[in-house]
């Protein structure tokens, strides 16, 4: 009979910092481990998705509604969206991923959403640069980029999915049929976010309503970084933090309160 | 050491309240083994889940010293899919212990061959609680819990899993929930019974199942 192994008699230290990265090198290895390419996938499907925009609008329209590339003016758009969407999805779901791993008294709850978030984050980031850098190495843009508002935009828009995933973890945890609702309402998410167009496109009527989209908010920002002669004048950080803060404060509070009910179900 | 300070705990069932804790006051030495004994339903696994944290009580606390293991044999702590090793490795970086150590240990004690490197979904529960009784011991706990998992495999198994957990317990303690006797006597010095909501700590683990006994008798008339 082997040895066991060798006795630490005092308590580990950093007991949250190692359930989460325990739980971050687990995702890693079953996210993109089992496919066959791996991690290259979480590249190419949205570069996929920016050329089919890029192409199909080239042929609809004659210009984007800023600078001269299409695929320059897509990515920016898409990606910044991409990381909302994802975000969100992947926070929404933390719970359900890591149940199993739930059951082990030393992984918290918090520690599941935490990890989502961080490895989502840096996998969301990289994606974007690596796109973004493709495009500039291949494409004339003529692009001056300013590194502020594209941070602050991508900030923006990765707590708004945290702090919206969070409490749709908890209503979809709560009652299921609220992610069938969620479905419907958000339909045209994709639309109402400023990929395919900007806000000043948009009549009054129309702009006053999308105004509340804090994704319509991060994704002018980010392009505010691109595109030297744009600057997105509607654009207010105070609500757009404030709004996914308090999302995140409210997810906290509940999931608390509620997360042993959502895991149960 | 596991003091239970003013513990109370209930479920509302279709028969009415049920109490698995009304005001328990009672200390679990350091470093023994005590047998947890009480009736089907009395509330043991719920009782092993609120020492383990994983279920709060309804009032009053549970104050523990050194570290505690999960309830090993607790259904539903795998990942069903990830492998055997994947899980191992899950589990050596949360408890801060060599990763390599804990696998060439649980691989060996565990015999579950080639089995290892597959889903742990494609398990019989055999298998299943041979791999958490190797991970759990694997791990240098202070108090282990475990719940019906020495019973498992054959008997050479079985007298393996009986020799390293008495080596265990010579520097750790433990709370086993277990309906054979001849285990509780096998491997427990101390033993408590939980019956109706009152939980009784006896030093001597023979006085203890001649109360769970008794009990069971008074149902059984």
């Amino acid at each position: 009979m082997t040895k066991t192994p060798s006795a630490h008699r005092k308590l580990p230290r950093l007991t949250a910092l190692r359930s989460i990265v325990a739980l971050m090198l687990r995702e890693m290895g079953s996210t993109y481990g089992d496919s066959p390419g791996g991690y290259i996938w979480a590249i190419l499907q949205p570069m996929g998705m920016i050329a089919m925009l890029s192409l199909g609008f080239s042929l609809l329209v004659k210009s984007p509604s800023l600078g001269t590339s299409f695929i320059l003016f897509y990515a920016t758009g898409f990606l910044t969206y991409n990381i909302y969407m994802e975000m969100m999805k992947k926070v929404a779901a933390a719970l359900k991923y890591s149940r199993a791993m739930l059951a082990y008294p030393r992984v918290l709850w918090l520690d599941a959403i935490i990890a989502r978030f961080t490895l989502n984050l840096l996998t969301l980031l990289t994606v974007f640069c690596v796109i973004i850098t493709i495009i500039l190495m291949t494409f004339t843009t003529r692009t001056v980029i300013t590194i502020q508002p594209i941070v602050t935009g991508i900030l923006m828009v990765a707590l708004t999915g945290a702090g919206v995933g969070m409490v749709n973890c908890l209503l979809g945890g709560l009652f299921p049929v609220w992610q069938i609702i969620w479905k419907i309402i958000t339909r045209p998410m994709f639309l109402a976010s400023g990929v395919l167009f900007i806000y000043e496109d948009m009549p009054p009527l129309v702009q006053d309503i999308l105004w509340w989209n804090p994704v319509m908010h991060a994704t002018g920002w980010v392009r505010t970084g691109f595109y030297p002669n744009y600057y997105a004048s509607y654009v207010s950080l105070e609500y757009t933090f404030g709004f996914a803060l308090s999302m995140i404060a409210i997810g906290l509070l509940f999931l608390q309160t509620y997360h042993k009910k959502i895991l149960h179900r | 050491m596991i003091r239970f300070e003013n513990l109370r705990k209930g479920f509302w069932t279709r028969d009415g309240p049920k109490f698995v804790a009304r005001n328990v006051n009672v200390v679990f030495p350091s470093g023994v083994s005590v047998a947890l004994l009480g009736r089907n339903g009395a509330g043991k696994s719920t009782m092993m889940r609120m020492i383990s944290g994983s279920v709060r009580p309804d009032s009053g606390d549970i104050h523990i010293t050194g570290s505690m293991s999960w309830p090993v044999g607790f259904a539903g702590s795998f990942h069903g899919d990830l492998s055997g090793r994947q899980n191992v490795r899950f589990i050596a970086r949360v408890y801060a212990v060599d990763t390599n150590d804990l696998i060439d240990f649980v691989e060996d004690f565990s015999e579950l061959g080639a089995h290892f490197d597959l889903p742990v979904r494609s398990y019989s529960s055999g298998m299943k609680s041979r791999l958490a009784f190797g991970i759990s011991i694997g791990i240098p706990f202070d108090t282990y819990l475990v719940d019906e998992v020495t019973a498992v495999g054959d008997a050479s198994f079985r007298r393996k899993s009986r020799a390293i957990f008495r080596e265990r317990m010579r520097q750790a303690g433990s709370v086993v929930v277990t309906h054979s006797m001849n285990e509780v006597r096998a491997l427990c010095t101390a033993g408590a019974v939980l019956e109706d909501g009152e939980l009784t700590y006896f030093e001597d683990v023979a006085d203890a199942i001649a109360q769970h006994q008794s009990n069971m008798a008074a149902v059984a008339n």
